[in-house]
């Protein structure tokens, strides 16, 4: 991988703010926070191939956790947004334990379920969620100072992006990562080699539903208000499907995916409310042409170079 | 209480039946569990609100065109997506088929619009009495119509050629192609038959909620109904999908009505969990 | 001198179908024990059950005399046992390299937050892993293959790689699942010179399910029949050659007694 060109993209995008107009920053922001809660299913569904179409449900643990930290105890988000992170990491690992009973569809299945669930409690459960009508996300603060310009959130959330990215590249080069694909390619072999195959499957879980809540609370705090609406099912196959137009096992295929979901509709103006059917379609020709993505595509081109 | 529950239930529970056969049929031939059947049930109901619209068509002559075209895209979606999938991880299969799904919703939400249209009652919804029970015609149009689906597709599977390929490739598909069945040929009709089960459940189900882009989550209900059924039995759909029915209408009654959909799915959820083989469904042997 | 593999009285069955019954023998350590019998003895059943994949439903097998029965199939591997299989169960998208560095993961003792901050710790272990597995390759003769995919390999070399994955694993107790079977004259030529160069280099006990007798007999230390899930006969190679009973069941004969 040409490590020059990605130290080029790094520095494009710690100038950016200072160049461009508050509106692209915040733009490239969303594709940031996107990143994040995609990176997590890169882990669950890419490298370790358990179906999940729960992450809508635990980026939601994670707005709506950080978001009522901060109203109920005035916690700052330094502090609420870990949190409310590492109960979803929780939730996330025993949610990934029912796989010990459900595999494959069933297990498809019953994420989906689960998403649900959470979002009809985030409708119904209205003393605690604000319900149907929504919640105001109160403004982080740091030291006094309060981050809602577009250019302050921007330096918070691309570097949680850049780590969510660089954990992916760290994975493929460690016990955890290999530990992951191995149950996804042979739980057999797995446990045949002592990796204990249950256990790395919720881990796996865990470690999505973690970075799904972070992002999910860098995603309260650029919305600054919260609506069950998104963060339904359909919410969680729009991520699989950014997942997989990104590249599933490509490091860098939560950016490009994100990328392309977040400034395509922008720049299609009046033709985006075709854009998700475009995405669905586009989906598909994917999965039926090129099975790896458009980041595998990318991949095998650099291999090329 | 309790009788009006079952009437309502019975009501309710013979939409998901019908949904949940479409999931099992193919299911049983194809292994692949179709994410986006709750969402050709939606694309089924417009296509009947285009015919009547857009081509003037009688209701009946809507709803068979309807019928028709549903099986046909149900066909296409076959040869077409998941005939060059086959030989894919499952993952794959899982994530076209909810790109399926979201392809169609969107599509509708963009060419038809988020709000809902109105579609015409199978018969009228002004409710009667009879023996302390209200009955309302149009409900108990769709559990006739479902009941009358049903055994026709059994009597189908049992009586025409059509039928005893699909029943041959469930038994034993090699043995099927051995005897000079076309698998590939059973998998195209299998999800024309399913599409055209979620047509009929799509088309009654519509007046009874809202006809809305939207209206492809109760796929989920047949989704739990199926799973209850076990998920290889015919049979079982139809009693998962009228326990569902039922256990849901008593749900919103006894705890609340906000609720209904919280029971459904934990009991979906549930049920994957303890009976992974349904109430009915039979263990299937799994080599190691 | 306890045995490292000691099975006893070790039976299954499977709803009506005895798989297995009433089965006992001992691995020694440092020898080739050779398990054979016609298809449908119990061969791959009673490796399934040694290494937990199933349960057994009566004995007990102890590993250097500590019991394994009841144990996770990974917590088996832990105590040191590992295991070929007969379709190989390799991970096929992964490398060879990859491959045996999954062997290793037991023994590779770092965490997430080494792996992400690329601490010392992380990279020490991972250089270290990384020879120990150039080490395995070559020592199965795939030192040139370790970038190819454990899927793109032949056959041969699948099993090959599979034997680098579990000896990776650091074992006691190597279990074969018919590591023979498929291969050229000069390939199961070079199976027992590697099969007899670990017994003698590392002191692995050696388990091995085959019906390639050629193979069995020349590498064998000890021989053990099985006939329809019962044991028919355990003794050295050449008494085995000799049994009467053996040679029954190989000609399709029924054996007058179990």
């Amino acid at each position: 991988m040409p490590r020059a060109l990605l130290l080029l993209a790094l520095a494009g995008l710690v100038l950016l703010p200072f160049q461009a107009p508050s509106h692209i920053t915040y733009l490239v922001a969303l594709i940031g926070t996107t990143t994040v809660i995609v990176a997590g299913l890169a882990i669950v569904v890419g490298l370790a191939g358990q179906i999940s179409i729960a992450q809508a449900g635990f980026a939601a643990i994670g707005a709506y956790g950080s978001a009522q930290l901060a109203n109920w105890y005035g916690l700052p988000y330094w502090l609420g947004l870990p949190a409310a992170a590492l109960v979803a990491a929780l939730v996330g690992y025993l949610f990934g334990l029912l796989s010990l009973r459900v595999a494959d569809h069933y297990l498809a299945l019953t994420s989906m379920a689960f998403c649900a669930i959470l979002q009809l409690l985030l409708v119904h459960l209205e003393d605690w969620t604000g319900g149907a009508v929504g919640l105001a996300v109160p403004p982080a603060t740091l030291g006094g100072f309060t981050l809602d310009k577009p250019v302050q959130l921007y330096a918070f959330i691309m570097p949680c992006a850049v780590f969510a990215t660089w954990l992916l590249n760290s994975l493929r080069h460690a016990k955890l990562g290999r530990a992951f694909a191995a149950l996804r390619m042979s739980e057999v072999g797995a446990a045949a080699v002592g990796i204990p195959v249950l256990h790395h499957k919720a881990l796996a879980f865990a470690l999505s539903a973690f970075l799904g809540a972070w992002g999910g609370g860098l995603f309260a705090l650029q919305t600054t208000y919260l609506d069950p609406a998104q963060f339904g099912i359909l919410e969680s196959v729009r991520l699989i499907a950014i997942a997989v137009i990104g590249g599933l096992l490509n490091p860098l295929g939560p950016a490009i995916g994100a990328t392309i979901f977040v400034l395509l509709p922008e720049m299609m103006g009046g033709f985006g409310r075709y854009m998700t059917l475009v995405f669905s379609l586009a989906l598909l020709a994917c999965l039926v042409l090129a099975p790896a993505g458009l980041g595998g595509v990318v991949h095998r081109l650099w291999k090329r170079a | 209480m309790l009788g009006q529950i079952l009437v309502s239930g019975i009501t309710a529970g013979a939409v998901y039946a019908l949904v949940a056969l479409g999931f099992v049929v193919l299911h049983r031939g194809t292994r692949i569990v179709h994410f986006g059947l709750g969402d050709q049930l939606t694309l089924s109901a417009y296509l009947v609100v285009i015919g009547q619209v857009y081509l003037d068509l009688p209701f009946a002559a809507a709803v068979a065109l309807s019928l028709l075209l549903s099986a046909g895209f149900g066909v296409l979606v076959e040869r077409a997506i998941m005939r060059p999938l086959r030989a894919s991880p499952l993952l794959v299969m899982v994530i076209a088929t909810l790109a399926i799904g979201a392809a169609i919703r969107e599509g509708l939400r963009a060419s038809m619009g988020p709000l809902p249209w109105p579609i015409p009652f199978l018969l009228t919804p002004a409710p009667f009495t009879l023996g302390g029970l209200v009955l309302v015609p149009a409900n108990l149009a769709v559990v006739g119509v479902a009941a009358v689906v049903v055994l026709a597709l059994f009597l189908a599977l049992r009586f025409t050629r059509f039928g005893r390929a699909i029943v041959a490739v469930y038994e034993n598909p090699t043995g099927a192609a051995i005897v000079g069945i076309s698998v590939p040929a059973v998998h195209a009709r299998l999800w024309g038959l399913a599409s055209v089960l979620a047509a009929i459940a799509g088309i009654m189900v519509a007046p009874l909620i809202t006809l809305s882009p939207d209206m492809g989550s109760i796929g989920i209900k047949g989704f739990a109904a199926a799973v209850l059924g076990g998920f290889n039995s015919l049979p079982g759909a139809i009693a998962g999908g009228v326990l569902l029915g039922v256990v849901e209408t008593a749900a919103g009654v006894y705890i609340s009505s906000a609720m209904k959909d919280v029971v459904s799915y934990a009991l979906l959820i549930g049920c994957v969990l303890l009976l992974p083989h349904g109430l009915f469904g039979r263990a299937e042997a799994r080599k190691v | 001198m306890t045995a490292t593999l000691h099975v006893e009285r070790l039976g299954i069955r499977f709803g009506g179908l005895v798989a297995l019954e009433d089965v006992s023998f001992s691995v020694a350590p440092g020898s080739i024990h050779a398990v054979i019998g016609p298809n449908g003895a119990g061969k791959t059943t009673l490796i399934n059950l040694i290494t937990g994949l199933y349960r057994p439903t009566s004995g007990r097998m102890l590993l250097d005399g500590a019991p394994l029965s009841g144990l996770a199939s990974h917590r088996i591997a832990a105590r040191g046992v590992a295991r070929s299989f007969q379709n190989t169960e390799l991970f096929t998208e992964l490398t060879a390299r990859e491959n045996v560095l999954a062997g290793l993961h037991r023994h590779l003792h770092y965490g997430l937050a080494e792996t992400v901050l690329r601490l010392p710790r992380w990279r020490h272990a991972e250089r270290e892993a990384a020879a120990q597995a150039e080490a395995l390759l070559a020592r199965v003769g795939l030192a040139d293959q370790a970038e190819v995919a454990a899927g793109d390999l032949a056959l041969g070399q699948q099993r090959r790689l599979e034997l680098a994955r579990a000896l990776a694993t650091g074992p006691r107790l190597l279990l074969l699942d018919e590591p023979a079977a498929g291969l050229r004259a000069a390939e199961a030529e070079d199976l027992v010179r590697v099969l007899r160069d670990l017994r003698d280099t590392l002191g692995l006990a050696i388990l091995l399910v085959d019906h390639v007798m050629r193979v069995v007999m020349q590498v064998s230390d000890r021989i053990t029949v099985l006939h329809h899930g019962r044991l028919l006969a355990d003794d050295l190679p050449e008494a085995i050659r000799r049994n009467p009973q053996v040679i029954a069941a190989y000609l399709g004969g029924a054996p007058h007694a179990a």
